[in-house]
């Protein structure tokens, strides 16, 4: 870790914190100091998420750290208990039990008779090597194969939504999207949208859907735990770009054998056409190439750039990921050090990233911001999205005006 | 199913059994959300005092969660404001190679003084930093200060803001005292035109320094040079009891001074220490003081309260308004101080002996006041109470003010709230 000038990649601890935060009927209870939980509440909102789920704190001191006492968290659940009626109380470490090595596991099983109609969960993640990908990976799997019941499939198809997380940029505006699209290509509704706007009962149900669409690589273990348990088959990617998305929807309609509804598509691309029509020639026409350059989740930078590339005619600057296990060779992991040397004020072209880095590059237009941490308040939630025939409207539209701007 | 103790309240401590923030309870078991934590508090000063630089030294979460408050990596006046993390072999081996390379490196950046904040896994490990800086220090041109703000070792966050300001004593110069000249502590001297002591030290010719959030590093270094402090924040009296052992600086405590006699001998002391005779000056707000204890006399005489506003220095503040009769039944208690000790004795002297607890849950804290039914509280209520207890609210608006005026203001609020329907309620109840 050592010596940061920007922030740091967040630990896996925050994004277990953040992808539980958002689930309904559940409490979550984090032994340690009060601050954390604070400030994750603090940030959630900034992100775009109210914690729906109900966020406590035990906090910690000496006599608890020298004596190894629990009593805090005994307590708290008691309290917890009484006061809210949880589905489900998440437990998780902060650091400081961690460090001590306070086995939550086996507190919440000695505590778990007291309490046969709330569920204690311990979450782990805890590690000091974990990062945040690695933390929504745990907790997706973790929701995964300890809440679903098993259920029948549903009378008529649904879908899982896995890995639309509050850590992600857009969150909201994307998952809306995707929703709208599956509602018009196939007809089809969420089961369970893990774990954005979702509840403990839409995770005990969601073996009943029919397929399971998993936006992220995070989320790749929970789908597959999920295949094999209730054998849902699954659809990896994220839908960038008019062709991109209609060959996800096409992946889909295979899988749920089911015709994609070809007149919504009609309607879609005949909203796109006056955009679509125009961005390939506007960009191929400006004197230079247009490169976007373009860091963040590996994902979200591989699909956008195959969008830009392959559709629109843009060329490839420079690209990079933020977590070190998702790296290839054709996209690097870069720490601060190298980014903030070779993104600066000189940099040509589009550039996408998160907002400290655009704020870094002396890039004022925020709307370029594709990646966490923000410089804003994502508090509006009917933002456009990225995904989607709707989000391949605004990113071409986007990109067009930004290269009118730098001209 | 077990079930909370119907006497929730067993768990809290007495006010005359507390020395310091360890014997502060929590009044409900979860927090919710609960308090800032120290790091975050001395993270927002250091980004409000121009020229200082500052390190969060810590995990991650310690290190983003600083953004919220240290937006910038490079303030406007060249400070840094940079971050530490500790990875797994620091956490067993400790950092100290790790932290003398980042700090070389701040200071070959330019920074001119840095403030190394020290989260809990650092703390908890117990990482040498004065060591560090002895080390160090010899060898670098930026001037390091360090604190220690786990929040393990408190609940509130004040000790972020008072420990940071003390350190900063580790810097100041020697210099030599210019007789008419007082430093003001936690009061920016812009604001300080309508304050009668003040307008009156300024017109004898008194040069005044504020020294608060709002001034610079070299304000603050230059501040062994005023002939007193006059000290207007709790959060401020650390760094006057440093400057008085260090620097010789003599210093008057005005922010815990609510009643008329302590404030005419605490406006003496400043006269005697500044050479000068006030007169009459404050006779008129001094009568208007006089004249709000006489007309709260009837109404506050066996009135009980409860202080919950977390804005609040609660020990003093129910001290003096024990004197005025109320009676105290609990405190809540964002940071414990050293002179505590003594308004909880004055307090005892007057018979009273409150509970003291650390609020973290507003939702849950009815059966608190309906197991001790207040008469009367400073601070927010329950929704659900409202309209039945009688309160102050916005009491963060006397933080900063002092003197005879503040007293007056804050009688003259109670006897306001206390006229109110809410109180007419109240009245009907009992």
């Amino acid at each position: 870790m050592g010596l940061h000038r920007f922030h740091p990649t967040p630990s896996g601890r925050m994004g277990t914190l953040w992808t539980l935060s958002t689930i309904r009927n559940a409490a979550l209870v984090e032994f340690g100091s009060m601050g954390h939980m604070l400030y994750g509440r603090a940030t959630l909102k900034r992100m775009g998420k109210n914690p729906d789920c109900k966020l406590y704190s035990t906090h910690i001191n000496e006599s608890d750290i020298a004596m190894g006492e629990t009593k805090r968290l005994t307590k708290a659940i008691a309290d917890i208990v009484l006061r809210d009626q949880p589905r489900v109380i998440f437990v998780l470490p902060s650091i400081i039990p961690e460090m001590i090595g306070t086995d939550l596991s086996a507190l919440c099983r000695e505590l778990q008779t007291s309490y046969p109609h709330v569920r204690l969960l311990p979450f782990g993640a805890g590690g000091f090597n974990i990062e945040l990908h690695r933390g929504v990976q745990e907790t997706l799997l973790l929701l995964a194969t300890t809440l679903p019941l098993a259920v029948p499939p549903t009378p008529t198809p649904t879908f899982n939504l896995i890995g639309s997380c509050t850590d992600l940029f857009q969150f909201n505006a994307d998952t809306q999207e995707i929703v709208r699209i599956m509602e018009g290509a196939f007809g089809i509704k969420p089961l369970c949208i893990m774990t954005s706007d979702t509840s403990v009962k839409d995770i005990e149900h969601m073996g009943g859907a029919h397929i399971n669409l998993v936006i992220r690589r995070e989320g790749l273990s929970a789908a597959c735990h999920l295949q094999q348990k209730f054998g849902t088959p699954l659809v990896e990617g994220r839908p960038y770009g008019m062709q991109g998305t209609y060959s996800w929807l096409e992946q889909i309609a295979q899988i749920l054998d089911k015709p994609i509804n070809q007149s919504f598509i009609l309607q879609e691309q005949a909203e796109a056409q006056p955009i679509m029509e125009i961005a390939p020639g506007f960009f191929s026409h400006q004197k230079k190439p247009v490169n976007l350059s373009i860091g963040g989740h590996a994902d979200v930078v591989t699909g956008i750039l195959t969008y830009a590339c392959s559709e629109l005619g843009l060329t490839p600057g420079l690209c990079w990921c933020d977590s070190p296990a998702m790296a290839t060779e054709d996209l690097p992991y870069w720490q601060e050090a190298q980014w903030s040397q070779t993104v600066t004020n000189t940099h040509q072209g589009l550039l996408m990233a998160s907002g400290e880095v655009l704020t870094w590059a002396g890039r004022n237009n925020l709307a370029m911001q594709i990646a966490n941490p923000s410089r804003g308040w994502q508090l509006y939630p009917y933002s456009p999205p990225y995904m989607g025939f709707r989000g391949a409207m605004n990113l071409a539209t986007m990109w067009m005006n930004e290269v009118v701007r730098m001209l | 199913m077990p079930v909370l103790h119907d006497n929730m309240l067993t768990h809290l401590k007495k006010l005359s059994t507390v020395q310091s923030n360890k014997g502060v309870h929590f009044l409900t078991p979860a927090a919710f959300p609960g308090s800032h934590c120290p790091m975050n508090a001395a993270a927002r000063l250091a980004g409000s005092i121009q020229g200082l630089s500052s390190l969060v030294i810590g995990t991650q979460e310690c290190a983003y969660y600083s953004r919220l408050v240290l937006r910038d990596s490079y303030g406007k006046a060249g400070e840094l404001h940079w971050m530490y993390v500790l990875d797994a072999n620091e956490v067993v081996f400790g950092c100290r190679e790790g932290l003398s390379q980042a700090l070389a490196e701040m200071d070959q950046a330019g920074a001119k003084a840095i403030l190394l904040i020290v989260t809990c896994l650092p703390d908890l490990i117990g990482e040498d930093m004065e060591a560090i800086i002895h080390e160090l220090q010899p060898k670098l041109a930026a001037r390091l200060i360090s604190i220690s703000a786990p929040h393990f070792a408190c609940n509130g966050h004040p000790s972020g803001i008072w420990r940071t300001l003390e350190a900063m004593t580790g810097i100041m110069q020697q210099c030599t005292m210019i007789p008419h000249s007082a430093n003001l502590l936690g009061l920016h001297a812009a604001s300080a035109s309508e304050i009668p002591l003040l307008t009156s030290l300024s017109a004898s010719g008194v040069k005044l320094r504020g020294l608060g959030p709002d001034s610079t590093l070299d304000e603050f270094l230059s501040a062994p040079d005023a002939a007193m402090n006059i000290v207007l924040s709790p959060y401020m009296a650390p760094l006057a009891r440093r400057m008085a052992n260090d620097f010789n600086t003599p210093f008057v405590s005005l922010h815990d001074t609510y009643g008329i006699k302590d404030i005419d001998t605490a406006y003496a002391r400043i006269g005697e220490l500044l050479g000068l005779d006030f007169g009459n000056t404050f006779t008129e707000v001094r009568n208007a003081l006089k004249k709000a204890e006489e007309r709260a006399d009837a109404k506050l005489r066996g009135l009980s309260f409860f202080a919950t506003d977390i804005s609040l220095d609660p020990i003093p503040l129910s001290a003096y308004l024990s004197t005025q009769g109320m009676k105290p039944l609990l405190l809540h208690i964002e940071e414990f101080y050293q002179e505590d000790r003594q308004w909880a004795q004055a307090m005892e002297s007057q018979g009273h002996d409150p509970l003291v607890c650390h609020r973290v849950n507003k939702l849950a804290e009815v059966s608190a006041f309906e197991m001790l039914k207040p008469a009367f509280n400073l601070g927010p209520v329950p929704p659900s109470l409202k309209q039945m207890i009688p309160h102050v609210g916005q009491l963060h608006k006397m933080n900063g003010t002092f003197g005879y005026e503040r007293t007056t203001w804050l009688l003259d609020k109670i006897l306001q709230a206390l006229s109110t329907p809410a109180s007419d309620v109240l009245k009907e109840m009992i």
